[in-house]
């Protein structure tokens, strides 16, 4: 999966696509390669994941700042790494 | 490596980071399959029509002369339903499948959309029509928003007999093996058929394959291995006509006969019965928790930091597919030797008056079961397989419900009075049941577990279920 970095300075990793429990994985490894405050978006259109991936964020510490319904059916979820 | 598996995926067009493994790829039953079918019973001009909610296995008169007619219709505004085609059909009943967009799977509005105009057309045919059980699929591709039915007609009724008829599909059983291997195959044939063996139905056998592939040569191993095993089994292996799917699914339609009555008597469920599973249950997790280790390191750290070698994590993998890929037939024989002939007086002291699959849902059958029943139970105790596993799954949320398993273990609800002779005859079959809990009250639809059901789900969300503290 490939995470790539926005003109703004934040990361996109787009998950669209996949199932359980890919998206928890792969947001978790690209977190790792984050530094500490820097922001990664997720897009996701796998309904269960909104509820996977921002609890295995949060219980890894990092912050999540924003859940958004970008098109219908599909998510981003902003989070900073801690 | 599972790279290797995953490329040899990749090179028939496969994505494998698409397929959930078992069962865990049905769209959502109680926000929005259930509703939606509540709504389209509203809405539907033929009242001739019959859309039963919710349900293991269809079951209708059996007939000697039975024929299954399969048709795979576009869903939506876009539908090509032929009304002529299903008037010559004539059929009785059908079984279902609706492979949905994922952006659509969770809205009830955007589903009954979708299935509308299929069921309107279906209706303009003008057909006398039951329709069976039916199930809906995610898919991650629009274009492949599909619904496949199978008609069935049946000709010179038996009044002896009855006919159960069930479909169920997967995408895989395990990711991390080749995608022709015999497994993923038996496991999903044997998915299928559980819905049958757990009303005790396991006479006249036939099967219609449901392969979804693109690569001809692919469907045609894993036909073959459905034709080996339908000699192991002894079932018919119906010729059906197949469709091209990017996305891999696995499954059959399943049919077959009993003389007994089916263990679906809700009302005859009362306070002091017993709750007794098969065996221990949860058979996904070991297989999620395998191929997250392979491709993450720190999975596979944290999981041999638990005590669990990832030798040992592979071995329960291997275990799981197994018990997936084994068919339960001796245990429709049990459920069978508890069920009264048909014409027979159902006596709850003799036989089993609810029987369900507890595959997918896992823990929450229990719910399912007071719900239906509008009783309370009380489960003391939930045997899983691998619960270090499956803790582990729920704990790093790997899967939301870590109890959910394929080809699963039957709940029964069993009179005082039999429920030891039901526990041997289990043993003497080969399975490891449980007596799990008992029906305390009627009139209230509750469920109370205890505590440790918490360690297996992220998040229990279901209003019926109460967990001691």
């Amino acid at each position: 999966m490939n995470v790539r970095r926005l003109p703004n300075g934040e990361y996109l990793l787009d998950l669209r696509g996949t199932v359980c429990p890919y998206p928890v994985l792969y947001t978790r490894k690209a977190l790792e390669n984050l530094k500490g405050g820097e922001v990664l978006q997720v897009i996701l259109d796998n309904p269960p994941s909104l509820e996977t991936v921002p609890a295995s964020v949060k219980a890894l510490g990092h912050d999540i700042l924003e859940v958004r319904e970008v098109e219908p059916a599909v998510w981003a979820i902003k989070i900073r790494r801690r | 490596m599972v790279e290797d598996v995953f490329k040899e995926y990749g090179e028939i067009g496969i994505n494998s980071l698409e397929l959930a493994c078992g069962c865990a790829v049905k769209v959502d039953l109680e926000n929005v399959v259930y509703p939606a079918i509540r709504e389209l019973r509203h809405r539907l001009p033929n009242k001739r029509f019959d859309i039963p909610s919710k349900r293991d296995a269809e079951i209708v008169a059996a007939g000697r002369k039975v024929e299954v007619h399969r048709r795979v219709y576009k869903l939506g505004f876009e539908t090509d339903v032929d009304p002529n085609d299903i008037r010559s059909i004539n059929p009785q009943t059908c079984v279902a499948v609706f492979q949905v967009f994922q952006r659509y799977a969770g809205s009830r509005e955007k589903f009954t959309e979708l299935l509308e105009p299929v069921y309107k057309r279906i209706s303009e045919s003008g057909a006398s029509l039951r329709f069976g059980k039916g199930h809906s699929i995610v898919t991650t591709s629009p274009e492949e928003s599909i619904a496949i039915f199978d008609f069935i007609t049946v000709r010179e009724p038996i009044t002896s007999k009855l006919l159960a008829i069930n479909n169920d599909t997967v995408n895989i059983i395990d990711p991390t093996i080749g995608v022709g291997d015999r497994r993923q195959v038996i496991g999903a044939l044997c998915n299928a058929l559980n819905d049958l063996f757990v009303m005790g139905v396991h006479e006249e056998l036939r099967v219609a394959p449901l392969i979804g592939v693109l690569d001809p040569s692919l469907r045609g191993k894993m036909i073959w291995h459905a034709r080996n095993f339908s000699r192991e089994l002894d079932f018919e292996l119906l010729d059906v006509p197949q469709f091209n799917s990017r996305r891999l699914f696995i499954g059959a339609t399943v049919l077959g006969t009993t003389d007994r009555q089916p263990p679906t008597r809700e009302e005859l469920v009362k306070p002091g019965m017993n709750v007794v599973v098969t065996r221990p249950f949860g058979e996904l997790s070991p297989i999620t928790v395998y191929v997250s280790s392979l491709l993450d390191n720190e999975v596979a750290s944290e999981v041999e930091s638990k005590g669990i070698p990832l030798s040992e994590l592979k071995c329960m993998k291997e275990k799981a597919v197994e018990i997936i890929s084994s068919h339960n037939l001796r245990a429709a024989k049990v459920v069978s030797k508890y069920l009264p002939k048909i014409g027979e007086k159902f006596n709850v002291e003799e036989h089993i008056p609810l029987a369900s699959d507890i595959s997918g849902p896992g823990i929450y059958i229990f719910a399912e079961i007071a719900d239906r029943t509008n009783t309370s139970i009380e489960v003391s105790e939930v045997p899983l397989l691998f619960p270090e596993v499956s803790e582990y799954a729920a704990e790093r949320f790997l899967m939301a419900n870590a109890t959910a398993g394929t080809n699963g273990a039957f709940c029964l609800i069993t009179h005082e009075n039999i429920t030891e002779d039901v526990v041997k005859d289990f043993k003497r079959a080969g399975y490891s049941p449980h007596i799990i809990g008992k029906v305390k009250e009627a009139g209230l639809a509750k469920v109370r577990m205890p505590k440790e059901v918490l360690k297996y789900v992220t998040n229990i969300a279901n209003p019926i279920i109460e967990v001691n503290d």
